[in-house]
C-alpha cells in the first residue's frame, strides 16, 4: 500500500474524573497507511472515540489527558505540537466526521458559512473563490442546487443531507486523514449505504486515508482495508479485513461477529455477548475480557496478554491463542 | 419575519394600553390626594376650589377619558405635588435614570457575561470559583447595604469617588456597581449554565475539529447559541433596573425616576404616578419588543416560523 | 541675584495683598455652602404655594416677609423686616405695617406697598393649606398710603405677627408681566438669596444677593439639597461634599457626628412638643375613661420621659410636663415641677377613678412613630392599661384626624408650645382642639385679648399654667431639640446667636461664614 501516514504507539489516555482515574485508552498502538482505510471496531465505551480525539488532541479539558505514548503523523509526533500548531493540522490535514448529523451543525449559521470557516482559517481565498469552493464542496457531497443551499440553515435539511454537509466541512481542505466516528449510525439504512459509497468515492478522489470507527462489521467489510478491534481501552486484535473475517482469533472478535445478522444462516436469534464491559476505573488483574470470555482459562484471570503477531499483519492479544 | 414583528408591535401597544388603564385605577386606590394637600382648617369652599383646580371634581369615567385622550397627545397633566407638567418633570429625571441603568447594565453584562463564559470554559477552575463567590455575594447582599459599604469605603475612607449625586463619570461608578452587582450575579449564573450547555454540544466539537481558533469557537459559535436565554434575562433586568433603582437612587441621591415615582406615590400624585408608570413601562415594553425582534435575527428557526 | 530679588519682591507683594484681599472678601461673597435636607416639601418657588415647613426653607431664603421671627428659647422674637414697624388697634382687629424704604428686589426694582398688597391678595385667593390659617381671619388688605399697608381682620388675633411672617413679598410688576406659572419657575424676591436653578426632588441652587438690606451673605452660592438617606448625608458631610445636615434626627447619626473631630453637632432650641391627645375629649357626649382627669394624670405619671429622651431621642430633647406651655419659660408658674415617673401614684389614681385593673385602649400611630408608641404602650402595661397599637398610613391618618373619625383612644402628635398654640388647642370647635373644657376656653379667650408679649406671658403664668398642669388636656411627652450637623470649617457664632428663623426649617444661611 505504501508509507505509514499515522502511527499511534502505546497511546495512553486517562480520564481524571471525580470518581477516579479511568484508563479509557490503555496502551493502544496501530497505524494507518496513506490511502488506506482502518476500521476501529468495538462496543460503545471501549475507547474508540477517545483514541481518535487523542489524535486530534481535542480531549475534554481538563478531564481527558494523554499520559503516554506517541502519535506520529507524517513523521512528526503530534504530542510535541503546541495548540496553535495543532489548529493548523485540524481540519486541514486531519479531519473528523461526528456521529450525529442532527447536532454536529451549528443551528444558527448558514451551511455556507459553516463550510467556509475551515477554508477561511486554513487557506487564503478571496470571496468569489471561497464561494466557488463552497459550491464545489457541496457538489462533491452531491447536494443538489448548491447555490441556493448555501444560504440555508441546518434545520431546513434532512438528516442525510446534514451528514453530507458535515462531510463537506470535514473534507473542505482535502485532509490527508479523515476520521469518521460512526458516521451513519444516526441515519436510516438506505441513506447509510449512500453515504458510505460517497465517502469511498471521495477517498479515491482525494487519495485520503480514513479511520472508520464503527461497531458494524457490515460497514467494515464494505469500506475497510484493515481492522483493529478494541476492547476496554486496548486493541485486542488487528488484521487485514479479509484475514480477520476468515480467521478471527480473539474470542471477543468472534463474539462480535456472532452478533452480526447473517443472511445465509437462518437464525432465530442473534448471539449476544453476556455481561458488561469492565469498569475502566477498576480493572481486574488479568485479561480484561476474561469475565465475559466463553473460552476463558485459569491463566487469563491473572496474567495480562500482550499483542503479538500471529500471521503477517495479524496481531492478537489473547493468552489462549499465543 | 415581517408578520412576526408586526404581531409583536401590536401586542406591545395592547400591553401599553392595559398598563395605562390599570395604573389609572390603581393610583386611585391609594386614597384621596386632597387629604395631603389640604389643611385641617380649610373650609369647604377651599376644598371645592382645590378639587376643581386639580380636576378631581369630575366623575371618574370623565377623568379616565380625559386622561386617555391626554396620553395620546403626550399630555399627562400637571403634577399635584410639584405643580409642573408631569412630562417635563419626567424628562428632567429620565436621563439620570437611563444613564444609571445603562451603566449598571453595562457593568452587569460585561462582568456577568465574561465571568460566566470564563467559568463555563473551565468548570470548577479558579475563575469559576471566584465567579461563584462574587455572584453569591451580589445576590445575597442587600443593595442598600452594598451601597453604604461602597460609599464608606471608596468615598469616605479613600475618597476616590464622590459619595453621591449626579455629575461626572466618577459619580457613576459607585451607584452603577451597587445597582449592577445584583443583576450581574444572575447574569453570571445564566451565562455559565447556558454556555456549559452549549459547549457540551457536538457542533462545538465540530468547530474545533475544523481547526477554528478558540476565540472563534467561544465568541462566535458558543456565545451566539447561548445568547437567547442571556438576552431574555437581560431584557428582564432592564425592567428590574428601571423600576428597582429606587433604593440605589435614594442612597446615592441620584435624581432619577425611581425617587420621583416613590415621592409621587407617597403624595398621591395621580397624574405623576400615571405618567411615570406609563413612561417606564413603555420603555420596558419597547426593549422587550426589540429583544423579541433580535431573537429573530439570532435564531433562523424563529425567523422562518 | 536679580532674579532672587524679583522673587522676594513678588513674595512681599503677595504678603501685602493677601490680608487686603481677604478683608475685601468679607464684603464680596465667596465659596459654596451646601445644606442637606431630608426633603423640601413640595419644593415650590411660589411664596403662596409652599406647603410644609421644609418647603419654607426655599421660599424664605429667596424672599423676605413683612416680619421675621426667630425662636430663641422660651419665646418668639419678632424682628422688623420689610415692615419697619407696626401698630395694632386695641381690639386686635386692625394691623398697620409701615413698609421700609429702600428695599430692592433681586432685579433691582424697589419694593413698594403695592407689592405687599399684591402678595397678600394672592394669599387670600389661595385654597392651599398653608394660606388657610391667615386668610380665614383676614377681611381685607389695602394700601393706606405709599408706605403703609392695612390689614383688617374678621376676628381679634393677638398672633397675627406670626401669620404676617409666613409670606415672602413678591414683585407685582414682574409677576404680572411673566405670569404666575413662569414666576414659579424663575422667581424674583427680596430675600438675601437669588434663585439660580432647581431640579425637582434633588436640589435648589441660590446665589448671594449683594444688594440685600438686612444681610449680605458671606457665601456666594447656597445649595439646598435633598438627601433622604441618613448614611448618605453623613458620608457627604464627612467628605466635605456638604457643609451642614440641617436636621439631625435622633438615631445613629447623632453619635457618628459627635465622634467625628471634623464635625460638630449644634443643638438649637425648639418649641416643638411631642404629645398624646385623646380622641374622645373633643366629643362631649362620648363615654370614655379619659373624661376623668385622674385617668389622664395617671397615664401621664406612668410614662418614663427620661428613658424616652435618652433611648429614643439620643438625648436630643427634654421631658415636657405641660400641655402647650414651654417648661421653664416666663409662661410657667414657678411652683410647677416636672412630672415624676411614679407608677404607684398612677395606680392609686386609676383605682380612685374606678379602674383598679386598668382598661383597654388604642394608640393610633403612623409608621415613623411606632417605636415611641410601643415604648409608651409597654410602660402603661405596668399600670394595667393595655394600649393596642394601630398603624395608619399618613394620608389616612390626616383624613381621620381632620374628620374626627378615630375611635376612642390616643394619638401621638406634635405641636408648638407657644401662646398661639394654646389658642388653637384649648378653644372648642377648632381643628386642633384637644379638649372641651369651659374654664380653659374662657381663660384662653381672655389671654387672646392681650397682644403677644410679656403681658400675655404674665397672664399665662399666673392664671393658666397651674390649671393646665392639673387638667392634663393632653399628655405631654418630650420637648424636641433640633440639631444641625456642621463641619468645623464653618463659623456659626453669628448664626447661633440669631436663633432659629421662622418654623425651624429656614436655614438663615446668610449668617453662616467660612472660618478663616
Amino acid at each position: 500500500m505504501g508509507k505509514k501516514l499515522l502511527e499511534v504507539r502505546d497511546l495512553k489516555t486517562h480520564l481524571f474524573t471525580r470518581r477516579g482515574v479511568i484508563k479509557a485508552v490503555d496502551g493502544v498502538s496501530f497505524s494507518v497507511d496513506k490511502n488506506e482505510t482502518l476500521g476501529l471496531v468495538g462496543e460503545s465505551g471501549c475507547g474508540k472515540t477517545i483514541t481518535c480525539l487523542s489524535i486530534l488532541k481535542l480531549l475534554p479539558n481538563p478531564v481527558g489527558q494523554i499520559v503516554g505514548g506517541k502519535i506520529i503523523f507524517d513523521n512528526v509526533d503530534l504530542l510535541s505540537k503546541s495548540e496553535k500548531e495543532m489548529r493548523k493540522i485540524r481540519g486541514r490535514r486531519i479531519s473528523m466526521i461526528l456521529q450525529d448529523p442532527m447536532t454536529s451543525l451549528d443551528p444558527l449559521f448558514t451551511i455556507g458559512e459553516q463550510i467556509a470557516e475551515p477554508i477561511r482559517s486554513h487557506q487564503n481565498l478571496e470571496r468569489t473563490n471561497l464561494r466557488k469552493k463552497i459550491i464545489e464542496m457541496l457538489k462533491l457531497v452531491k447536494i443538489s442546487a448548491p447555490e441556493a443551499r448555501i444560504k440555508e440553515y441546518p434545520f431546513q435539511m434532512s438528516g442525510g443531507m446534514r451528514q453530507r454537509i458535515v462531510g463537506a466541512i470535514a473534507l473542505s481542505c482535502q485532509p490527508d486523514l479523515l476520521i469518521a466516528d460512526e458516521p451513519t449510525t444516526a441515519l436510516d439504512v438506505t441513506i447509510q449505504a449512500q453515504f458510505m459509497r460517497l465517502l469511498k468515492e471521495i477517498q479515491q478522489e482525494f487519495n485520503m486515508a480514513m479511520i472508520m470507527i464503527t461497531h458494524d462489521f457490515g460497514i467494515v467489510a464494505k469500506v475497510c482495508d484493515r481492522v483493529a478491534v478494541m476492547y476496554s481501552g486496548k486493541i485486542v486484535e488487528s488484521a487485514g479485513v479479509r484475514d480477520l473475517f476468515n480467521h478471527p482469533l480473539h474470542p471477543y472478535t468472534k463474539a462480535l461477529m456472532g452478533a452480526l445478522p447473517k443472511m445465509e444462516e437462518d437464525m432465530e436469534k442473534l448471539t449476544t455477548i453476556d455481561g458488561q464491559p469492565p469498569d475502566l476505573g477498576h480493572l481486574p488483574p488479568g485479561c480484561n475480557f476474561a469475565a465475559r470470555c466463553p473460552e476463558v482459562k485459569e491463566i487469563c484471570r491473572c496474567d495480562s496478554p500482550i499483542l503479538s503477531e500471529i500471521n503477517d499483519g495479524h496481531v492478537v492479544s489473547c493468552l489462549r491463542v499465543q | 419575519m415581517q408578520r412576526y414583528i408586526l404581531k409583536r408591535i401590536f401586542l406591545a401597544f395592547v400591553t401599553i394600553y392595559l398598563v395605562t388603564t390599570l395604573v389609572f385605577f390603581l393610583a386611585r386606590i391609594t386614597g384621596d390626594p386632597m387629604d395631603l394637600i389640604m389643611s385641617a382648617e380649610s373650609t369647604q369652599k377651599d376644598w371645592d376650589m382645590m378639587r376643581h383646580q386639580l380636576g378631581l371634581d369630575k366623575p371618574i369615567y370623565l377623568q379616565y377619558t380625559d386622561f386617555i385622550a391626554g396620553v395620546f397627545i403626550g399630555n399627562f397633566g400637571n403634577s399635584l405635588r410639584w405643580d409642573k407638567p408631569c412630562l417635563s418633570l419626567i424628562l428632567v429625571h429620565l436621563p439620570a435614570t437611563l444613564q444609571l441603568t445603562i451603566c449598571a447594565l453595562l457593568f452587569s453584562w460585561v462582568f456577568g457575561i465574561s465571568i460566566g463564559t470564563l467559568s463555563a470554559m473551565r468548570p470548577n477552575g479558579l475563575m469559576d470559583r471566584f465567579g461563584k463567590i462574587f455572584a453569591m455575594l451580589g445576590q445575597s447582599m442587600p443593595i442598600f447595604w452594598v451601597g453604604i459599604l461602597l460609599i464608606l469605603t471608596f468615598a469616605v475612607r479613600w475618597q476616590i469617588f464622590p459619595t453621591s449625586g449626579r455629575g461626572g463619570l466618577l459619580n457613576l461608578v459607585l451607584p452603577s456597581i451597587t445597582l449592577g452587582w445584583y443583576t450581574m450575579a444572575s447574569m453570571t449564573r445564566m451565562t455559565r449554565s447556558s454556555m456549559l450547555d452549549v459547549l457540551d454540544m457536538e457542533f462545538i466539537k465540530m468547530t474545533r475539529i475544523k481547526g477554528l481558533s478558540e476565540v472563534l469557537v467561544i465568541c462566535k459559535h458558543a456565545f451566539k447559541n447561548a445568547m437567547i436565554p442571556i438576552l431574555t434575562l437581560g431584557s428582564l433586568q432592564v425592567g428590574i433596573l428601571l423600576g428597582g433603582s429606587v433604593i440605589t437612587e435614594t442612597i446615592f441621591s441620584w435624581p432619577g425616576m425611581g425617587r420621583l415615582m416613590v415621592q409621587s406615590v407617597f403624595s398621591r400624585d395621580f397624574p405623576l404616578i400615571q405618567a411615570c408608570v406609563i413612561i417606564t413601562s413603555t420603555i420596558f415594553i419597547t426593549i422587550n419588543l426589540l429583544v423579541d425582534i433580535t431573537y429573530g435575527y439570532i435564531d433562523p428557526r424563529i425567523r422562518y416560523q | 541675584m536679580n532674579r532672587r530679588l524679583t522673587v522676594i519682591g513678588v513674595l512681599l507683594i503677595a504678603f501685602l495683598v493677601v490680608p487686603l484681599s481677604s478683608q475685601s472678601a468679607s464684603i464680596k461673597p465667596t465659596g459654596k455652602l451646601t445644606i442637606l435636607y431630608s426633603n423640601l416639601g413640595n419644593e415650590s418657588l411660589d411664596c403662596v404655594k409652599w406647603n410644609t415647613g421644609q418647603s419654607e426653607a426655599i421660599v424664605m431664603s429667596l424672599g423676605e416677609p413683612l416680619v421675621n421671627f426667630y425662636w430663641k428659647g422660651p419665646a418668639l422674637d419678632f424682628k422688623p423686616a420689610i415692615a419697619s414697624s407696626w401698630k395694632i388697634s386695641p381690639d386686635l382687629k386692625t394691623w398697620e405695617f409701615t413698609i421700609r424704604k429702600g428695599i430692592n428686589f433681586h432685579d433691582g426694582t424697589p419694593l413698594t406697598v403695592q407689592d405687599v398688597v399684591f402678595t397678600w391678595n394672592r394669599v387670600l385667593k389661595s385654597p392651599l393649606s398653608i394660606a388657610v390659617s391667615a386668610k380665614n381671619i383676614i377681611k381685607s388688605v389695602e394700601a393706606l398710603n405709599d408706605k403703609t399697608v392695612l390689614f383688617q381682620l374678621n376676628t381679634p388675633d393677638p398672633f397675627f405677627l406670626y401669620k404676617a411672617s409666613t409670606y415672602a413679598i413678591q414683585p407685582k410688576a414682574y409677576t404680572e408681566k411673566v405670569g404666575e406659572e413662569e414666576f414659579s419657575k424663575k422667581p424674583i424676591y427680596a430675600g438675601p438669596w437669588k434663585f439660580v436653578k432647581q431640579l425637582q426632588g434633588d436640589f435648589v441652587e441660590m446665589e448671594a444677593f449683594e444688594g440685600h438690606y438686612r444681610k449680605v451673605p458671606y457665601y456666594k452660592t447656597l445649595i439646598l439639597k435633598i438627601i433622604p438617606e441618613d448614611s448618605t448625608k453623613l458620608a457627604m458631610l464627612k467628605t466635605g461634599e456638604a457643609d451642614i445636615i440641617f436636621n439631625v434626627m435622633p438615631g445613629p447619626l447623632v453619635n457618628e457626628i459627635r465622634n467625628d473631630s471634623n464635625l460638630r453637632l449644634i443643638s438649637v432650641p425648639s418649641s416643638n412638643e411631642t404629645y398624646l391627645f385623646m380622641t374622645s375629649l373633643v366629643k362631649p357626649d362620648k363615654v370614655s375613661p379619659f373624661r376623668d382627669k385622674r385617668v389622664r394624670q395617671a397615664l401621664s405619671l406612668a410614662i418614663d420621659r427620661k428613658l424616652i429622651v435618652e433611648k429614643l431621642y439620643n438625648g436630643l430633647g427634654s421631658p415636657s410636663f405641660m400641655a402647650a406651655i414651654m417648661p421653664y419659660s416666663p409662661m410657667m408658674h414657678p411652683s410647677l415641677t416636672p412630672i415624676r415617673y411614679d407608677i404607684k401614684k398612677a395606680k392609686t389614681l386609676l383605682s380612685e377613678a374606678g379602674y383598679p385593673n386598668g382598661f383597654e385602649t388604642e394608640l393610633f400611630l403612623t409608621n415613623t412613630e411606632k417605636a415611641e408608641g410601643e415604648a409608651i404602650a409597654s410602660m402603661w402595661n405596668k399600670i394595667g392599661v393595655k394600649a393596642k397599637i394601630t398603624l395608619m398610613e399618613m394620608g389616612a391618618m390626616l383624613a381621620a384626624v381632620r374628620e374626627k373619625t378615630l375611635p376612642d383612644g390616643l394619638r401621638l402628635s406634635h405641636h408648638s408650645c407657644t401662646p398661639a398654640g394654646m389658642w388653637y388647642f384649648f378653644r372648642k370647635g377648632g381643628h386642633y382642639t384637644v379638649i372641651y373644657d369651659d374654664k380653659l376656653e374662657e381663660l384662653t379667650n381672655k389671654m387672646a385679648t392681650i397682644p403677644e408679649g410679656p403681658k400675655m406671658y404674665e397672664f399665662i403664668k399666673n392664671e393658666m399654667s397651674r390649671y393646665v398642669y392639673d387638667l392634663v388636656p393632653s399628655i405631654p411627652l418630650v420637648i424636641q431639640q433640633y440639631s444641625r450637623g456642621v463641619r468645623k470649617n464653618i463659623e456659626t457664632s453669628e448664626w447661633e446667636k440669631i436663633g432659629t428663623r421662622s418654623i425651624f426649617w429656614v436655614p438663615a444661611a446668610e449668617y453662616l461664614r467660612p472660618k478663616k
